[in-house]
């Protein structure tokens, strides 16, 4: 109880506005960096907005221009930092981006719910296989909601958009071969990869790809179609808002002369992003993504025995526009028939998936390059060289 | 270049953590002090004192072939050799000589005095049946955990089954590895009229793992008993570290033409799979079960899901059976349980489900 009571004296301290304190507070001149002053806050437009009985109804909760105290840059990120690892959007809040905080919380909030929701269950059957879908899924999702809008408002904080995020469409086609190390502690190995892809009727995409091992102990195929739901056509061009919703479906198989295993695998799955400037203009340049799916798997052994299987398919991402250049994301990745595995957490070894990171870059013309390390119970690291076309 | 290299060292332990311990396991079974040397076959009992003649172990298995040296003629003279976790039958031959258990103790506790000469002695620790290939029966079970102060009535159930030979266990005997905790199975195991053998699970990593070496012996390893082998693997933190899998080849081999019972905590695959209660890398565990066809295993037994199940992996019948009573799954239709086996040399039999709480 009295860390909770230092916890709320300490948020009370940082966002409470200085009663006692009768110093004049200089207006902001521009935005400010180090020093605290006061600016006039207007809502953002209302676009659109919901009517009810013919009368325009913004769905913000400030509805008219105010001026308010913005705590400087460095003091707002690590009241961000903490205890706005508790107290959601609190270093939006200081920076003077209520709006963007409001919801930051209340986002928070349905995280935390939506972990509630997904892990109760699952707690309380102690795993019964009824309470894995939807449950699992929803434990997931909330997770990644919940501490990404922890990352989200230190990135507004931090003034992200002032990067000047450009957004681009995927592009409507792309050629992509590179290299994977994989190292596990039972063998280090380095893979060639390739991949092909093009989007038919700017809906319907179509892709093949994979894996092999240059000394011939491992290969992998995916052939993949999968349906754009919501979003930007396909055109590779600079858009104003990258969000989209897509299903996935993807046949691979998966042959290991070392482990004697064959492996077949059929999965369909939903992913979407958000951009989180739909949130608030603050935190523009920021993405979430999210998926959940399902797979079913065959094996086979080399003593011809077959065993079938079922997977449960989710992740998450946190991205950030590199202006129109490319993409940085960090990842959880909660299957573990990839080649990193699952992470070993300790207490909780088994039940966790893998995380990592990827870099997207254009690097001129059609010519882009994509980096990514993963970690589970392997270390993953890929490399690629994409030609793309779409805008430039 | 030595800070690369340093990175790449702690990397490459992040995807290992079992190595040190698998490497633990090595010094087990052996002990010297200035009185004597003792060696274990096959490590198969963890030496808790060798002292002022006096020999105790802690039995892995239900027939032990022991090494003991006496150093010189101040430690020759009678020995009181101890060994914990025995068949209630097992009489101890030294040097081809039988000897008979002192009378008045718990049935798994074998005491013995012999007269021990300076030099090697070869003793074996066995029942009298141990050479004759025969069917017998045995107990499985796994995950305790905090039902602690609760499993002697599991272990009450056990020993209301008759002919059942011993017990063996996929892990998870603790909740936390606490001292307390180990003390306390202990004091339950009285409960028990034949002996436990043992792996561990990712329960007993909450704690050193010391705490599980020096009172039980080794987690991965592998004993013969009347035509049937059985094998234990360490698979606490979700996988096999490449030295277990080392040695779960040789024993693979070496067991190729018995019935062979393989057992460890972690099931490599879930059968609900998208539950994901097994191995944490997929791959990792399609390799280990290709391992265990080609080795012609009969019968692989797991832990960790505290519920029931009966499935198939690469062709083996498997059974999870997670009844020790640690936060048992609801819904199933089945709480504290265990599992009766029938087993010899012309292979596996029945597998029967004894339910505790009805």
């Amino acid at each position: 109880m009295h860390r909770v009571a230092i916890a709320c004296a300490l948020v009370m301290a940082v966002a409470a506005p200085a009663r006692a304190n009768t110093a004049y507070i200089p207006p902001c001149a521009e935005e400010p960096e180090t020093k605290t002053c006061m600016v006039k806050v207007e809502p953002p437009p209302c676009d659109p907005a919901v009517e009810i009985a013919g009368t325009p109804i913004c769905p913000y909760f400030d509805t008219a221009p105010q001026s308010v105290r913005v705590v400087s840059r460095p003091l707002a990120l690590a009241a961000g930092i903490v205890p706005g690892i508790v107290a959601r959007g609190l270093g939006s809040y200081l920076r003077g981006n209520r709006v963007a905080a409001k919801r930051l919380a209340l986002a928070g909030g349905a995280g935390l719910g939506l972990m509630l929701a997904g892990g109760l269950p699952l707690g309380i059957s102690r795993g019964n296989a009824w309470t894995i879908e939807p449950f699992a899924p929803m434990l997931i999702t909330g997770a990644g909601l919940f501490f990404g809008t922890w990352v989200f408002d230190l990135w507004g904080t931090a003034g992200g958009r002032r990067t000047l995020p450009e957004p681009r469409a995927i592009t409507p086609w792309s050629l992509e071969i590179g290299a994977i190390g994989h190292a596990d502690p039972y063998r280090t190995r380095l893979l060639g990869t390739a991949h092909a892809r093009v989007v038919l009727d700017g809906r319907f995409e179509i892709g093949a790809g994979g894996w092999f091992d240059a000394g011939g102990d491992g290969q992998q195929l995916n052939l993949e179609a999968n349906v754009r739901l919501l979003g930007a056509a396909p055109t590779g061009a600079v858009i104003a808002d990258g969000s989209r919703l897509w299903i996935r479906t993807t046949a691979r198989r998966r042959a290991e002369a070392v482990d004697a295993v064959d492996i077949w695998t059929g999965e369909i799955s939903v992913a979407g992003r958000y951009d989180m400037v739909r949130l608030a203009p603050s935190l523009d340049g920021a993405f979430f993504e999210v998926s959940t799916g399902i797979g079913l798997e065959r094996v086979t052994y080399a003593t011809d025995a077959v065993d079938h299987g079922s997977l449960l398919l989710g992740g998450f991402a946190w991205g950030f526009y590199l202006r129109d250049r490319g993409e940085l994301t960090a990842f959880y990745e909660h299957r573990r028939d990839q080649l990193a595995g699952g992470i070993w957490a300790g207490r909780a070894a088994g039940f966790i998936g893998s995380v990592g990171g990827t870099l997207d870059l254009r690097v001129v013309g059609p010519w882009a390059v994509r980096g990514e390390i993963e970690f589970g119970s392997a270390w993953v690291g890929s490399l690629a060289l994409r030609y793309q076309g779409g805008a430039r | 270049m030595r800070r690369v290299a340093w990175l790449a060292l702690v990397l490459a332990a992040c995807t290992r953590p079992a190595d040190e311990r698998a490497l633990q396991e090595l010094a087990i079974g052996q002990a010297e002090s200035p009185d004597a040397r003792v060696a274990v076959g096959g490590a198969l009992a963890a030496v808790r004192e060798l002292a002022d003649r006096r020999l105790v172990l802690r039995s892995q298995a239900p027939v032990l072939d022991i090494e003991l040296v006496v150093k010189g003629d101040a430690s020759a003279g009678e020995w009181e050799i101890t060994i914990a976790n025995a068949l209630p039958d097992a009489t101890l031959a030294v040097n081809g000589m039988t000897y008979t258990r002192d009378p008045g103790e718990h049935p798994t506790l074998a005491r013995f005095h012999v007269p021990l000469t300076p030099g090697p002695h070869a003793l074996r620790l066995a029942p009298p049946d141990a050479g004759i290939e025969a069917s017998y029966r045995v107990a499985a079970m796994a995950d305790i955990q905090d039902a602690l102060p609760e499993v002697d009535e599991v272990f009450a159930a056990i020993n209301a089954v008759p002919d059942l030979r011993f017990v063996v266990a996929m892990g998870d005997i603790t909740q936390r590895a606490e001292v307390e905790e180990f003390d306390l199975f202990d004091q339950q195991l009285a409960i028990l009229q034949i002996p436990f053998f043992t792996t561990l699970g990712n329960h007993e990593l909450w704690g050193p793992p010391e705490r599980y070496f020096e009172r039980y012996g080794r987690a991965s390893f592998q004993f013969d008993f009347k035509g049937a082998a059985f094998t234990f693997v360490d698979s606490g933190d979700a996988v096999l570290d490449p030295i277990v899998e080392g040695w779960l080849d040789d024993w693979l081999a070496t067991a190729r033409d018995r019935t062979h019972v393989f057992l460890t905590h972690f099931p490599p695959i879930d059968p609900v799979g998208i539950r994901y209660g097994a191995m944490r890398n997929t791959t990792d565990a399609h390799r280990l079960l290709s391992r265990l066809a080609a080795g012609a295993v009969d019968l692989t037994l797991y832990g960790h899901i505290h519920t029931y199940a009966q499935f198939e992996n690469a062709g083996i019948p498997a059974y999870i059976s997670g009844g020790g009573g640690a936060q048992p799954m609801r819904g199933d239709g089945i709480d504290r349980h265990f599992l009766v086996i029938e087993l010899g040399p012309a292979g596996i039999g029945p597998v029967e489900v004894q339910r505790v709480d009805d």
